[in-house]
């Protein structure tokens, strides 16, 4: 009975409270209360003062995270300064251990590895300091910090015996250089000396060709431009020493000397002028050489010689005095005239060296001639015969020839005095 | 049944509560006082936005901030980590270095140079008669690569410096008894003393100096061949010079 008493009662209260409440708030609508003012004023009022309140809190918030932030400012300076000042001291000891051989931690894992391996070193140092009795235990783990030290001293002597392995082998390797370099040298040296060979191979074909010019010489003789063939006589002395072994022998000899003497005189028949005159004393000069020898050589020979020499002589004499008799008549012709007149002189003159000759010839040959054969003289008055019809018709020439032989011996023997 | 009746009480009292404000703040824009009142909670509520904005700022700021301190912290750390390493690995054989009562030498401990003038130990017995007794120094891993390998042959860098360990022994040894008084000398003692007095030269007078007998007499090394080829590499090294004469050969230290 007592709950549903009480539930009534609220309720009718509730609707007692709302039919005043919307009576109240119609006549609030009609503007007819003036409360309504104040409590406007008097909310406003306290929205402000709660707005300062939170403007109030949020500047002692703001005000205290400034203080804080400026001491953790000034605590992040004084920290900074204090480390570099730290590891400043840190290097300095670092350095110093190095010193003694402390050997500083690359890695965070070989520095933890160096710390459970370094440990009882460690208990060892300290018991060193702490009781100098027991150094000599030490010195027993001492041994393996020795055999730490002495790897890498023992890799070093491994590198060091390889590096002198490697001297080793360089210096083998350096002489073969040298050797490879010899042998170079050697090759160069081996070129000039083939060079110099091929020189000496060229030196004996220049000798060829010189032999070669020296054979063509005499065969242009042979051919026979006999002014061209004597101007190279006179240049080169085998020419000259071939003429000889050619007179020496006497057919051929006397063959050759009855050729030459042909032309020669029929130039110096025909050759009147002074260039002409030049020729002809070269010529004589030839003649005068080529003659001598084979009268030395033959002692046969000699005997003509002396029969012909009579004969030119006489025959001589009448022909030299036509040549006298025109030049007194033309007085233009007195030059050329006076020339031929010493030529004519020159030639009274050298029958008379002829003759001398002729006569030593004599005595010299005068036993083979008692001692000869019959026969051999009739051979040779045989060839004297064939010779003499010959002679008949070349009588001046050889006459002539005999003559400047003369005169080329006289000058030779003038020159060689002085 | 009763808290759904309070439930609706309550919603239609704030219904009506809102319309009473509504009905209340219609009448605004006819009272200027108001007016002016809405306009100072319009700038109140701008500057607290700015305000805001500038919080805001800060906050980014201060983010920077922890990041910066989160990198310091890193380096820091490694920084630890290098001290614990060199903590750790300490070389066995470094110069002495000598912390004297005097306050002077302190401030030069400091910047760590004085660390590497290598000052000699002072002995502490004789007060009165306190003189320096010359050692020999270490000898640096840079000299020890330095040396010539058919110098060293096999001997390591900690041996090397073993042996200076021990003949700076012999040297202090030697020279603490020639700088005894000779009246608190024992016989043994006194007999050292005329054998060191003996082996001085004009060429060793005023330094510090041992001989093979002093290295028997005061260590446990062997004076043998590889005792000799060490001596060779001090001598290569600078920190050793023989003085021969009278059979003897005198190692002074440099």
């Amino acid at each position: 009975m007592n709950p549903i008493q009480s539930f009534h009662c609220k309720l009718r209260s509730l609707a007692t409270v709302l039919d005043g409440e919307t009576a109240r708030l119609l006549r609030a609508l009609d503007g007819e209360d003036s409360d309504f003012e104040d409590s406007s004023a008097r909310i406003l009022c306290d929205l402000y003062s709660e707005v300062q309140t939170l403007k109030d809190d949020v500047n002692a918030h703001l005000d205290k995270a400034r203080l804080e932030s400026r001491e953790s400012t000034h605590f992040i300076k004084a920290a900074k300064v204090l480390m570099k000042k730290n590891s400043a001291d840190i290097i300095k000891l670092r350095e110093f251990f190095q010193k003694y051989g402390y050997q500083a931690r690359d890695k965070e894992d070989s520095a933890c590895e160096h710390r459970v391996s370094n440990s009882s070193p460690g208990l060892a140092v300290c018991k060193d300091t702490q009781e100098p009795g027991v150094k000599q235990e030490l010195s027993e783990p001492r041994v393996p910090r020795g055999s730490a030290p002495e790897e890498p001293l023992r890799s070093p002597q491994l590198s060091d015996f390889g590096l002198q392995r490697y001297m080793v082998s360089q210096g083998p390797a350096n002489p073969r250089q040298e050797t490879v370099s010899l042998k170079e040298d050697r090759a160069s040296e081996t070129t000039p000396a083939k060079d110099p060979s091929v020189q000496v191979l060229k030196t004996p074909r220049c000798a060829l060709k010189m032999d070669d010019f020296e054979c063509v010489t005499p065969k242009l003789e042979h051919f026979g431009i006999s002014e061209y063939t004597m101007c190279l006589n006179e240049d080169y002395t085998m020419g000259l020493k071939n003429m000889k072994s050619i007179k020496s022998s006497p057919l051929s000899g006397v063959g050759g000397e009855a050729v030459e003497t042909g032309p020669v005189t029929s130039d110096n028949s025909f050759a009147i002028p002074g260039p002409m005159i030049q020729q002809l004393e070269k010529n004589d000069v030839e003649y005068i050489n080529s003659p001598l020898p084979p009268k030395f050589c033959t002692p046969g020979l000699k005997i003509p010689s002396s029969m012909d020499s009579t004969d030119l002589v006489s025959i001589d004499y009448p022909l030299s005095k036509p040549n006298s008799s025109p030049t007194d008549l033309e007085d233009k012709d007195c030059a050329p005239l006076i020339l031929n007149s010493d030529e004519c002189y020159q030639s009274f003159a050298d029958p008379h060296s002829p003759t001398i000759t002729s006569y030593e010839n004599f005595t010299t040959p005068s036993p083979p001639k008692v001692t000869a054969i019959p026969e051999d003289i009739l051979q040779m008055l045989k060839y004297n015969s064939n010779l003499a019809s010959p002679i008949d018709v070349k009588a001046m020439p050889l006459r002539r020839g005999f003559t400047s032989k003369g005169q080329s011996t006289r000058g030779a023997a003038n020159k060689e005095n002085w | 049944m009763a808290s759904d009746l309070e439930q609706l009480c309550s919603y239609v009292n704030e219904k009506i509560e809102n319309i009473k404000k509504i009905l209340s703040l219609r009448k605004l824009g006819q009272d200027p006082t108001l007016k002016t009142t809405l306009s100072k909670i319009g700038d109140e509520i701008i500057t607290v936005n700015e305000l805001l904005n500038q919080f805001e700022l800060e906050i980014q700021y201060q983010e920077q901030t922890n990041s910066s301190l989160k990198e310091l912290c890193k380096s820091l750390e490694e920084e630890f980590k290098d001290v614990e390493h060199l903590k750790e690995h300490i070389p066995s054989h470094l110069p002495q270095v000598t912390v004297t009562q005097s306050s002077t030498h302190k401030p030069d401990l400091d910047p760590k140079e004085s660390v590497k003038a290598e000052e000699p130990v002072l002995p502490k017995k004789p007060p009165k008669e306190q003189r320096v007794i010359k050692e020999m120094h270490f000898i640096t891993t840079d000299e020890f690569s330095g040396v010539p390998a058919y110098m060293k042959s096999r001997l390591t860098y900690c041996q090397i410096n073993d042996v200076i360990k021990e003949i700076n022994k012999a040297v202090v040894s030697k020279y603490k008894i020639i700088h005894q008084p000779k009246a608190s000398m024992s016989s043994v003692k006194r007999n050292l003393y005329q054998r060191f007095i003996n082996e001085e030269t004009k060429d060793t007078k005023g330094r510090h100096f041992i001989v093979e007998a002093d290295i028997k007499e005061f260590t446990t090394l062997k004076v043998d061949k590889k005792f000799h080829v060490i001596m060779n590499i001090l001598r290569h090294c600078q920190r050793l010079s023989e003085v021969r004469g009278g059979g003897l050969t005198r190692y002074v230290i440099t």
